[in-house]
């Protein structure tokens, strides 16, 4: 590929490349049966489609949110208040507000519910972002941050419609390894889509030098609110598809710490690259697993051992090395297709960062 | 009635002043957001259980000692080889490091509380005309002032303290004119460091238990008290941690019943206002002013 390559070609490559290894993963998964391989699966999956979430904004703009976990939660519970079945309804919601009594009949199946969810989501997060957005740097991170405690807190003591901190039960399981695939490739190709056409290399370019894209007329909160937007749907979508997948939460499923962790996959996949998102969340999910799988079960001279905690301190260990060790990420910030390119020609070098 | 509420919000925002002016010091030399900041205070709080049989002076000592060591410990061994990096990356690594220190307390201390005995002495109560006040929070609102001034006088008068002003200028200018930044990142963390100990102190000496979690809830209210008080500026991080403490307590005072749950909802979307009309901060300064 060079630089001439048409963009929708382009395209097709950076979501082949990306989803064709996950697809061929999943359905060996899928072939082998093994319960606990595809919970494991399906989890990273969804963490995948997070992620990707959190990569259209933070990624493609440069600018830090702490917020995608919050449009993951709205979204999860909207299409859990939906799709719980109406008969179970009285019981699990005895003291619904009257504005929202409509809801007590009201049950939509799954993958309706997760739509509605998603676009749910996306019109608050297009309310949300129009001033959020304005905010650069830390700023920007404390603005997301202080939202995220504000949904939380919403969630958390909003009894009579959320139940509160209790847990959130009777969700129809649905979340199948086949369906967090299908979402997974929704997502990449939606992320590729955008950052691949005009209204991405836009918000790019403000990444790259804010005052050299606003001399060509790019409004910086106009992309920003695209990017947001797209973000949070992608995020909404994780959100639904995990809430029915686990089927009971509470408000601190979608805490600080999946917050840390959205953050961290990405960070050391590599801000910036779409590539990296995926790698990010692969590496570290791998790694936890087989902790996990010692901790249980041992593994030739090592015994098992039962010490909570333990497998996050050489999580957390591991994860200041690779920061020390690479700065910048597992890809550095570039795309699957770079290194494609680099190797079959030197031609002209186009820097798609 | 008012008047109490007002002298309890000010104790609370007195502690979260000094919270936010140990982040706020680090963050202006070298950019860092250290999120391992609140596992400074929480080390310090297990090792005011380690010491509690001890004489006070010891225990004071001690554990401005400890956390000053681990303070050091974290700058030589994980920020410095990132210090080039982005800020996000720094900013994760002080993640990474923040969830390595707490779940190696849990570790060591066991995943419930571990109960500390109570400072009897600082509970006595000082009646002024209507309004009661207590000898802790007179300690809070007094060793406040006296880290202000001291750490005014330190930046002013001492050759570090001007160095380290230097530095929060223009790292690179100062390293041309002959500043060792190695030296100066350090010292800003050994500063860090005691201010740590000293929250520590305040805090758990009004409490009951230290839990490996503590931590966490320090560093949140001192990250948005620095960046709503304006970065780079330490009487604004002081005034920005000191008024998410003071809206804290008022807003739990004086919300009705009902919406009393709802005050960190309020608290938080107070900040994101504050944060669309000054983005900068309600001080922004360049380079550090006390």
């Amino acid at each position: 590929m060079d630089a001439s390559t048409s963009t929708l070609s382009r395209w097709a490559w950076l979501t082949g490349l990306l989803v064709g290894p996950l697809a061929v993963l999943t359905v060996i998964i899928g072939i082998t049966d093994n319960i606990d391989l595809v919970q494991r699966g399906t989890a990273t999956l969804i963490l995948i489609i997070m992620v990707v979430g959190l990569h259209v904004f933070s990624g493609n703009s440069g600018v830090i949110s702490f917020g995608s976990v919050a449009f993951a939660m709205i979204a999860a519970y909207t299409s859990a208040l939906i799709t719980i079945p109406a008969e179970d309804k009285p019981s699990l919601f005895p003291d619904m507000p009257f504005f929202l009594t409509w809801l007590i009949d009201f049950s939509v199946p799954v993958p309706l519910g997760i739509v509605i969810a998603v676009v749910f989501t996306m019109v608050v997060a297009f309310i949300v972002g129009i001033p959020l957005v304005r905010l650069s740097g830390l700023a920007a991170g404390i603005g997301t941050l202080a939202f995220l405690v504000v949904v939380q807190v919403i969630v958390s003591k909003w009894k009579a419609v959320t139940r509160g901190e209790s847990t959130m039960v009777g969700v129809p399981q649905e979340t199948t390894l086949w369906w967090a695939l299908i979402g997974v490739v929704i997502a990449i190709a939606a992320a590729a889509i955008y950052q691949l056409t005009r209204r991405g290399r836009r918000l790019i370019a403000t990444r790259e030098d804010d005052k050299a894209a606003m001399s060509i007329g790019i409004s910086i909160p106009i992309e920003r609110l695209w990017g947001w937007v797209a973000s949070c749907g992608i995020s909404a979508l994780g959100g639904a598809l995990y809430g029915h997948y686990i089927a009971s939460f509470q408000p601190s499923t979608f805490g600080l710490s999946l917050t840390f962790l959205v953050i961290a996959m990405l960070v050391v996949g590599g801000m910036g690259s779409l590539t990296g998102a995926v790698i990010g969340v692969l590496v570290l999910q791998t790694l936890a697993e087989v902790l996990r799988t010692v901790e249980l079960n041992g593994l030739g001279p090592i015994p098992a051992f039962d010490i909570p905690g333990l497998v996050e301190v050489i999580l957390a260990f591991i994860l200041l090395i690779v920061l020390i060790a690479r700065p910048a990420g597992i890809t550095g910030g570039r795309e699957v297709t770079d290194w494609f390119r680099r190797r079959k020609s030197d031609a002209v070098e186009v820097d798609s960062a | 009635m008012y008047l109490q509420y007002t002298v309890d919000a000010i104790g609370t925002g007195a502690l979260y002043a000094l919270m936010t002016l140990g982040l706020a010091l680090v963050f202006s030399v070298m950019g860092l957001m250290n999120f391992a900041y609140g596992q400074l205070v929480m080390i310090g709080g297990f090792s005011m259980i380690l010491l509690r049989q001890t004489p006070t002076w010891v225990l004071i000592l001690g554990t401005i000692i400890v956390v000053v060591i681990v303070s050091l410990l974290m700058e030589r061994l994980a920020f410095r080889p990132v210090r080039a990096a982005t800020a996000m990356t720094m900013l994760i690594t002080s993640f990474a490091l923040s969830e390595l220190l707490q779940q190696a307390a849990r570790i060591a201390f066991g995943a419930n509380p571990k109960p500390l005995e109570q400072f009897e002495l600082l509970s006595t109560q000082f009646e002024v005309g209507s309004i009661f006040i207590s000898l802790q929070t007179i300690i809070v609102i007094a060793s406040t002032i006296v880290v202000l001034v001291a750490l005014a006088l330190l930046l002013r008068k001492t050759n570090i303290g001007i160095q380290l002003r230097a530095s929060t200028e223009d790292v690179g200018m100062a390293a041309l004119v002959g500043i060792k930044s190695n030296r100066v990142i350090a010292s800003a963390f050994v500063i860090s460091g005691i201010i740590a100990a000293i929250v520590a102190m305040l805090f758990f000496s009004s409490r009951t238990n230290v839990s490996w979690s503590s931590g966490q809830s320090v560093v949140l209210i001192a990250f948005v008290g620095a960046v709503i008080g304006g970065l780079g500026s330490l009487s604004g991080a002081a005034l920005g941690g000191f008024l998410m403490g003071f809206a804290y307590t008022m807003l739990n005072a004086l919300l009705p019943i009902d919406l009393r749950v709802f005050a960190d909802a309020f608290l938080y979307t107070l900040v994101i206002v504050v944060l669309l009309v000054r983005p900068a901060g309600l001080i922004a300064a360049k380079g550090v002013r006390v």
